[in-house]
């Protein structure tokens, strides 16, 4: 007998629901050349199937969310991903106006780490508290970590101006 | 206080999320019971679990699999420092985990009392998420679970709520006899894999293409549509190629850099290196590379990989086990929970209560080689 309901999966629907534009966001930035939705669909299945883990006295649903969307996106860019698609985001470098040009340069020169913060925070726009959850470290750390980053790319971009 | 770089990189995140789609609506077809994802043969693990029930046999489990991700990271107590699980049991041969009559057997989980019913040992922390009226949103999920007896609640760390219901975390060591587990030894829990991120595969392992480098190291490429590719390969040739991967030259499998890779080392996200890495199976290897380059732009590593399963083997082998898996998940006595393909170890990974006499029939008819068993409750050998 199925104890799973269509209402179980209502009401999960519905939990999820508030999130899917920050996951589809994160997605894309970490995984540019995936496939965004498949990602987002996979964590979504992830997430359902591990549902009962869920426990908010130790974190956001966001947060919880987000965290699974990075591990798939993660997975994605890696090695479950077959085949190459076209980016749904960035255009090539070569069609962005100048400034652009320059920072796309300068972000790729960022640590890891780095990078990682900036497309949490200003391009996926995840809270400072989320972008912690995505890179398992403490809010205090991701904004040394982008106070690093601003800093790094001030001088990339200064030396390119 | 001003920044220009906070101004620019905030204007360029502005710009970036006005060129996004909406979001996807969730697929809920893949979150019914017995399912798996639908496109996982072609895409990676398959997830499927079980339609679950209360059942006299039957766990959750919490542990460290390859496939298991704890997205819960410890109470800070310092930059990095990620609880591991002390039980994260390596999957052994089927017949090792096999329980019998009277085994000795052990698992760490959560010990549920409720008024009325035999005290069970399910999987620790677990609430529903979405309210609930008809379940008290305090008691631990407990949707696989095992009769238990002996527990000594004065040694468990102990939460009673509402009035008659208690539950605590606990290692048990038992007598598995007639369907229940008769506790001889209790200890602490096990502490929970609280990674955040971790898939438990190997961090330190270097995420290289098996190819040299060309002259100058891998050039970063715009990226490449893969269609022509796809068709060639999934549709056309399955029976030549495994499954691709995306490698990152000179970057670790968990993403930092090992500065021996052009450029040192690449990151996942726009701008990163990627190598796409296809292992011919079956045929000539240079006939291959030829037609793949063909009608592939980017970064391109092609190598011969005789006897590894190619994408056809692949989509039989896992259908074949699949079919018989989702009858077997579907009763929900039987206490299976998940079960996912693993491509990297080509076989599917099956998560579950514990491995009966019953269950190791099936198993050994589906083929134990295709299987990577990882029960829960395990016997002491």
């Amino acid at each position: 007998m199925d104890r799973t309901t269509a209402q179980d999966r209502q009401d999960f629907a519905d939990w999820v629901q508030p999130h899917l534009a920050a996951m589809a966001r994160l997605a894309a930035r970490l995984a540019p050349l995936a496939d965004r939705d498949d990602i987002v669909q996979e964590a979504l299945t992830r997430a359902w199937l591990k549902r009962h883990q869920f426990d908010p006295s130790r974190g956001t649903a966001s947060a919880w969310l987000l965290a699974v969307t990075a591990d798939q996106a993660r997975k994605a860019a890696r090695r479950r991903r077959p085949w190459p698609r076209p980016l749904l985001g960035d255009p090539p470098i070569s069609t962005l106006p100048d400034d652009r040009v320059d920072l796309q340069r300068a972000l790729r020169r960022l640590s890891t780490r780095q990078r990682l913060a900036v497309e949490c925070f200003y391009f996926a726009d995840l809270s400072i508290s989320d972008t912690a959850a995505v890179m398992r470290c403490s809010e205090g750390t991701v904004k040394s970590t982008l106070v690093d980053a601003r800093t790094r790319l001030r001088a990339l971009l200064e030396v390119t101006s | 206080m001003t920044d220009e770089i906070h101004d620019v990189l905030d204007q360029a995140g502005r710009r970036w999320r006005a060129t996004q789609p909406d979001p996807p609506e969730p697929d809920r077809s893949r979150w019914e019971p017995g399912r798996s994802a639908p496109r996982l043969p072609r895409r990676g693990p398959l997830v499927a679990v079980a339609g679950s029930t209360l059942v006299a046999v039957g766990l959750i489990t919490t542990i460290a699999t390859p496939w298991a991700w704890w997205p819960w990271r410890s109470d800070r107590g310092g930059e990095g420092q990620v609880v591991v699980t002390a039980a994260a049991p390596t999957p052994a041969p089927a017949e090792v985990l096999l329980v019998r009559e009277g085994d000795i057997v052990q698992a760490s989980g959560t010990v549920l009392a409720e008024p009325g019913r035999a005290v069970r040992f399910c999987a620790p922390a677990v609430t529903f998420m979405p309210a609930r009226p008809s379940v008290d949103p305090r008691i631990p999920d407990c949707t696989y679970s095992v009769p238990v007896t002996g527990v000594d609640p004065n040694h468990l760390a102990m939460t009673a709520v509402p009035p008659g219901v208690w539950f605590g975390k606990a290692r048990l060591r038992g007598v598995w006899r007639a369907g229940t587990l008769h506790v001889t030894q209790q200890a602490a829990p096990d502490p929970e894999n609280l990674s955040m991120l971790s898939d438990n595969t190997s961090d330190d392992a270097s995420d290289d293409p098996p190819c040299p480098a060309p002259a100058g190291g891998w050039p970063v490429t715009e990226p490449a549509d893969g269609k022509a590719l796809h068709q060639y390969m999934e549709e056309e040739h399955a029976d030549q190629f495994r499954r691709p991967r995306v490698s990152y030259p000179g970057r670790r499998a968990d993403g930092k850099a090992t500065g021996g890779g052009a450029g040192g080392g690449s990151t996942p996200g726009a701008g990163a290196v990627e190598v796409l890495v296809i292992e011919v199976v079956k045929g000539d290897v240079e006939a291959a590379r030829k037609a793949l380059r063909e009608r592939y732009s980017g970064n391109l590593c092609v190598v011969s990989r005789p006897g590894a399963l190619s994408l056809a083997d692949e989509r039989a082998r896992h259908g074949a086990v699949q079919a018989t898996l989702g009858t077997l998940m579907r009763d929900g006595a039987n206490g299976i929970y998940s079960s996912g393909y693993d491509p990297e170890r080509e076989v599917v990974e099956v998560e579950l209560v514990m491995v009966t006499p019953q269950l190791y029939e099936h198993f050994t008819r589906i083929g134990l080689d295709m299987l990577r068993l990882n029960p829960w409750l395990r016997p002491m050998r």
